[in-house]
């Protein structure tokens, strides 16, 4: 072969090859989040349930605040919110507990009760649900874990990132048809309880000194937790199932969650089983929609998430969110996770506690190296010992 | 004396005159072949404006004494490319004149049978056509030539992005175009999620979108017809065809079965490299994707008078992506796609004269396709399958009375039968099978339509068609309250009783002004029922959305369009001008409730809103045909909106207020430039423009547990970045260098979206994961687009011809 020839023969395969390289290239990227916001939007969000402290209303209200270009949605404090029972005609009056509104302690519903909300706010707006029935609760009957590499695709990473399903094995009554929803939430137990930033932890927060300490520029410390604590995760996804094609079977291994491998600690998940009516799986499946299904090829149009809500002064106002009643049953499953090879998700600062050495900071607060921070109660975070967790 | 010389001159003057003004000068021809270089008997030589000529002698030579002008002269032959000459006759002259040979070598029963067929595609107003040589200039993504790409190079044609599993025309939705392959309708057109298009690609021979006056012998969707024609093998010796792609691989063969009686095309092509695509992205990994595709067809003729064409056509595609959404309530490890139409055709021509014909057309269409959902840790596989079965009549009688008048009319009768769906559980314990009730239903046809020329520079073609739908039992026929959310009563129709019916007249009217010999106004108006809808709740449908005929509750679309045009043709009518403007209504568009999911779904009408739509715009388009750089650029204004009428505040869409449909844009660029360089290389540059599509964005959000939920209140109320897209194509023909070479080859070089612009298929929202990024700034939640593709797409690819 001529040395022309060579060199044509060279470039046709290069071109093939970056055809290999760039062939199908789609890909996912960041963009601007794009709004077109409206304010005075009401949400409803609210479950009355069969499981004792699990009944709960929350309402919020969009704020535009066009001058700092801010959007909130803020709780709407001071309504009057009542539970009632439409078959016994029992009003069950919400308190207001920081920014939720909760039924006396020992309220639960029963199944086969019909129920409603009614809110009336303090300016005079009124809100109502469409009744609903507390359906009957099912038992999950096995739940297992089974660990995935490339569990999920996540597009922050642009990569494929490994974790546990949950699946969950359940008998579905046979002669009507179910809806079910499934929330759960997971324990860590947590060495570290605060960190500071450039600062020192004295007497609850993180304390600045002035003049500035020893330490390097952009220092921190981290200070161990006093008493046993955990991190609780929740659910990112919606999980629902309508036994449309699977009524009255045994289901078995029907995949309800992803934990994500954020750290290799042991980890205790909490799976709730909500049976739910027809419209609120109809609501749910909007929700998992809007959540779940709108970055593909196919994805639905965005729906409003108008639930069972409205105001009956108003018919043309768009009362988001939706009053479920729900009969729930928890499982949970306890996962090791310390022999697992992959890479976590999540990069964690090392330990880098206060050594006593030199000069104290914050030495007018406190005196001594300070090691140790409690373990405050919060959604994320609890010092209670989940009943499950083992010794 | 003088009163004599006087008449001396006179008659001198005048002697000298006319003897100048009939001179004659001999025109003298050599004829030869141009590759043999031996001389050709028997040309046919044609002289205008004398309208005189003969034939060449066994030397290939003619010659003529012709007075002094300028002359066109015509050489043809059979088997032989014409050659046209342009001379001026001042002197003796003698030509040597070469003719190219044709690919095809014809018989006179050939020619003849080609000639009637011919007259009878002939086209109408209001027509965009691409022929089989326009459409291989396009560049394509992949190395191929591809019908539904090249047709959105057109005016008024869109598609909903890269992966579109259709054509919009004029704003219209997908399933609002009738895709017609010889003669069979086309229920998927794409392989690979929109990718390519189903058409075989070396067998085409035409492609034609009526968008204006559709004729009276279609019907059926309310926006379009795109007929695409399959070659007639007019062959008579062997030819083959074929090329090797990285995507794909195609051959395709022509060739006489029973000399000047039967003769076959076929072609196929098949994709099965997706075994490369994990090497590209990790996102790929769990990709598959393979499909094929093949075409025959058969040409019969029996007798001078009759030609019998059979055509099949089998597509088949199965593919798994990550990036299409998993159907609900079945648990699968993946979801698969598995799809495959099979067409056939059998058209038979009869000749009684010159001047008409009956045409007998009998067609069947089969689509079918499954959703395969492998049970986790388990061999079983759930199916889910669909179907839709079409047989079609057609007769046509086509009669030219005179030159000024000619006419057709016919016949067509149509069966449907959907079976809308059905979960086969294979061996799986849980899983319930589930079937739907088929619906079969009968369309029958009557149409007419007169072409007229009352004046040299006015015409019209007014058509009507008449259509009588009927749809019958098995069927549950549910009535709903007020709302329309809740069923009051069902009544059950058994197999073979008629559950209800709908008729319409449907006029169409097309006038042609000539207002000069080169230039005219058009106007037409054509009205359209639709009884068939696919239905799907996203921007483009997925092979297995669910095929719907029209029944008491859901009510056929129908549309009435109005176009008025002006053209205008240059330089002898290599450059065409043409500005078009169109409006069109459409009632009983069909749009989903929010949150609509319809599969396996029996009653479907409750998902379903029909609204309003209304589509207008202006089309500018000029094409220059001729030349060594060709090509066309074209330029729309365009608006396309919907509106439904929905009395339930949460099944409103956009509040029943007017709203962009996706299939809106502003404003659309297309230009093609083909640059002929020489014999060897061909290089094409396309370039396409257009206001980014509707999408929709969020008017707040709310937490809900550990998860920002986005809120919806209106639809289509942003646009996506503006698209634009530069691709580029060169052939190189090197074989044609070689003499008689039978086997010819040629590479073909495309780069799709040349300067790699990023154009996002889609944008949607996710949850934040506590990481700081500067794009998202302090947005409460993430978003993404989705880009098909995001840098040049280079793709070789090798053809080759032997004939």
């Amino acid at each position: 072969m001529d040395e022309k020839k060579m060199r044509y023969r060279n470039i046709i395969l290069s071109t093939s090859y970056s055809l290999f390289i760039i062939f199908f290239t789609a890909c996912i990227e960041p963009v601007e989040p794009e709004f077109k916001l409206k304010e005075g939007l009401v949400t409803v969000e609210a479950i009355v349930s069969t499981t004792q402290g699990s009944s709960f209303v929350t309402l919020k209200e969009s704020i535009l605040e066009l001058n700092r270009g801010s959007y909130s949605n803020i709780f709407i404090n001071g309504a009057e919110v009542f539970f009632i029972n439409t078959n016994t005609s029992e009003i069950v009056k919400l308190i207001e507990d920081k920014d939720i509104y909760i039924p006396p302690n020992d309220f639960v519903a029963s199944v086969g009760d019909t129920w409603e909300l009614d809110v009336k706010l303090q300016d005079g707006r009124n809100y109502k649900s469409l009744p609903e029935i507390v359906p009957e609760s099912v038992a999950i009957t096995d739940i297992k874990a089974t660990y995935n590499p490339n569990i999920v695709f996540r597009e922050s990473l642009n990569d494929y990132v490994p974790g546990h399903s949950i699946s969950v094995g359940f008998n579905d009554p046979p002669d009507k048809r179910n809806y079910y929803y499934w929330n759960f939430r997971s324990f860590e137990s947590r060495t570290i309880c605060r960190t500071c930033s450039s600062s020192y932890y004295r007497e609850g927060i993180c304390c600045a000194e002035d003049p500035p300490p020893i330490d390097p520029p952009n220092f921190y410390r981290t200070y161990d937790c006093e008493t046993d604590c955990w991190r609780i995760r929740y659910n990112e996804n919606i999980n629902i199932l309508d036994d449309e094609f699977v009524n009255g079977s045994a289901i078995d291994q029907l995949p309800i969650a992803e934990i994500l491998l954020f750290n290799k600690k042991d980890i205790l998940v909490e799976v709730q089983q909500f049976s739910l009516s027809k419209s609120a799986y109809d609501y749910y499946k909007v929700l998992k929609d809007i959540i779940d299904n709108s970055g593909g090829f196919n994805a639905p149009p965005p729906a409003a998430l108008v639930g069972n809500m409205f105001n009956p002064d108003n018919g043309e106002e768009y009362v988001l969110g939706r009053f479920t009643a729900g009969a729930t049953f928890t499982a949970t499953i306890f996962i090791k996770r310390d022999n697992i090879t992959e890479s976590v998700i999540e990069s964690v600062l090392p330990p880098f506690p206060e050594t006593g050495s030199g000069p104290m900071p914050c030495r007018l607060i406190e005196e001594g190296p300070v090691l140790y921070a409690p373990c405050v109660e919060g959604r994320y975070v609890t010092g209670i010992r989940h009943e499950d967790w083992p010794n | 004396m003088n009163r004599s010389y006087f008449y001396f001159f006179v008659i001198l003057f005048s002697i000298s005159f006319f003897t100048a003004q009939s001179q004659n000068f001999e025109l003298s021809f050599k004829v030869v072949n141009e590759i043999t270089n031996k001389p050709i008997e028997d040309v046919n030589i044609f002289i205008e404006p004398c309208s005189c000529g003969g034939i060449s002698n066994s030397n290939g030579q003619f010659s003529i004494n012709l007075p002094k002008g300028e002359y066109e002269i015509s050489f043809t032959y059979i088997g032989f490319d014409e050659n046209l000459q342009n001379i001026i006759l001042n002197k003796n002259l003698s030509l040597d004149v070469q003719l190219n040979e044709n690919e095809e070598k014809l018989s006179e029963v050939i020619i003849k049978a080609k000639k009637t067929n011919d007259n009878l595609e002939s086209l109408q107003m209001g027509v965009l056509q691409l022929k089989s040589e326009d459409l291989v200039k396009i560049p394509s993504a992949v190395g191929e030539f591809d019908v539904l790409r090249g047709i959105t190079l057109l005016a008024g044609v869109n598609n909903s992005g890269e992966m579109s599993n259709g054509l919009s025309v004029r704003g219209g939705t997908l399933d609002q175009n009738l895709l017609l392959y010889d003669y069979a309708p086309v229920f998927n057109p794409t392989h690979l999620f929109g990718l390519f298009s189903v058409f075989t690609p070396d067998v085409l021979s035409s492609v034609n979108l009526y968008r204006a006056n559709i004729p009276a012998r279609y019907g059926g969707r309310t926006t379009s017809v795109l007929d695409i024609k399959v070659k007639n093998p007019y062959v008579s010796k062997l030819k083959l065809k074929g090329g090797v792609g990285l995507v794909s691989s195609r051959f395709a063969i022509e060739t006489p079965i029973i000399k000047d009686k039967l003769m076959l095309i076929s072609g196929i092509r098949a994709g099965l490299t997706d075994f490369l695509l994990p090497f590209f992205s990790k996102r790929l990994e769990n990709t598959k994707a393979n499909f094929y595709d093949g075409t025959l067809k058969l040409l019969y003729l029996p007798t001078e008078k009759d030609q019998i064409t059979f055509t099949g056509f089998y597509s088949k595609d199965f593919y798994q992506l990550d990036l299409i959404t998993q159907i609900e309530n079945i648990n699968a490890e993946n979801n698969q796609y598995d799809f495959k139409t099979l067409n056939g055709t059998t058209n038979w021509l009869h000749t009684f004269n010159n001047d008409t014909n009956l045409r007998t057309v009998l067609v069947s269409s089969s689509y079918t396709s499954k959703n395969i959902f492998p049970e986790l840790e388990s061999t079983n596989e759930v199916e889910f399958e669909s179907k839709i079965n079409y047989l079609s009549l057609i007769s046509e009688l086509s009669k030219k009375v005179s030159s000024s008048f000619n006419y057709y009319t016919g016949i067509q009768l149509n069966k449907y039968k959907i079976n809308p769906g059905e979960l086969i559980p294979g061996g799986s314990p849980t899983i319930s099978p589930v079937l739907l009730t088929p619906e079969i239903s009968y369309e029958f046809s009557v149409f007419t339509n007169v072409n007229w020329k009352p004046l040299d520079n006015l015409s019209f073609s007014v058509g009507l068609r008449y259509n009588y739908f009927l749809f019958q039992g098995p069927y549950t026929l549910n009535s709903y309250d007020e709302i329309g959310g809740n069923i009051i009563s069902s009544e059950f129709f058994e197999k073979g009783k008629k559950v209800n019916s709908y008729s319409n007249l449907e006029p169409r009217l097309g006038v042609n002004l000539k207002l000069s010999k080169n230039s005219s106004i058009k106007a037409s108006y054509s009205n359209v029922n639709q009884y068939l809808q696919n239905i799907y709740n996203s921007t483009t449908p997925l092979p297995t959305s669910r095929w719907k005929m029209v029944d008491p509750n859901i009510k056929p679309q129908s549309s009435n369009a109005y176009s008025l045009g002006v053209y205008k043709n240059f330089k002898d009518d290599k450059v065409e001008v043409s500005l078009e403007g169109y409006y069109r209504d459409t009632k009983n568009n069909l749009t989903y409730k929010p949150g609509a999911d319809f599969f396996l779904e029996e009653a479907l009408e409750q998902y379903v809103v029909q609204g309003k739509g209304k589509a207008y715009g202006v089309e500018l388009s000029l094409k220059k045909t001729k030349g060594k750089v060709n090509g066309w650029f074209n330029y729309t204004w365009s608006k396309s909106l919907l509106r439904t009428e929905n009395e339930s505040l949460s099944n409103r869409i956009n509040n029943n207020q007017w709203y962009n449909s996706d299939f809106d844009r502003t404003h659309v660029v297309n230009t093609t430039i083909n640059i002929e360089g020489d014999k060897y290389n061909t290089f094409s540059f396309n370039f396409t423009g257009q206001t980014g599509r509707p999408f929709t964005v969020a008017n707040g959000s709310f937490e809900l547990e550990d998860i920002t939920v986005p809120i919806f209140l209106e639809r289509n109320n942003s646009r996506l970045p503006v698209y634009h897209r530069l691709d580029f194509s060169w052939n190189v023909h090197f074989s044609k260098s070689k003499e008689k070479k039978r086997w010819q080859n040629d590479w073909t070089f495309t780069v799709y979206n040349l300067y790699g612009r990023k154009n996002p298929f889609s944008q949607y929202y996710s949850q934040r994961d506590g990481r700081f990024n500067e794009v998202f700034s302090d947005s409460p939640l993430a978003s993404y687009g989705l880009f098909v593709s995001n840098s040049p797409i280079v793709s070789l690819t090798y053809n080759f011809r032997f004939q």
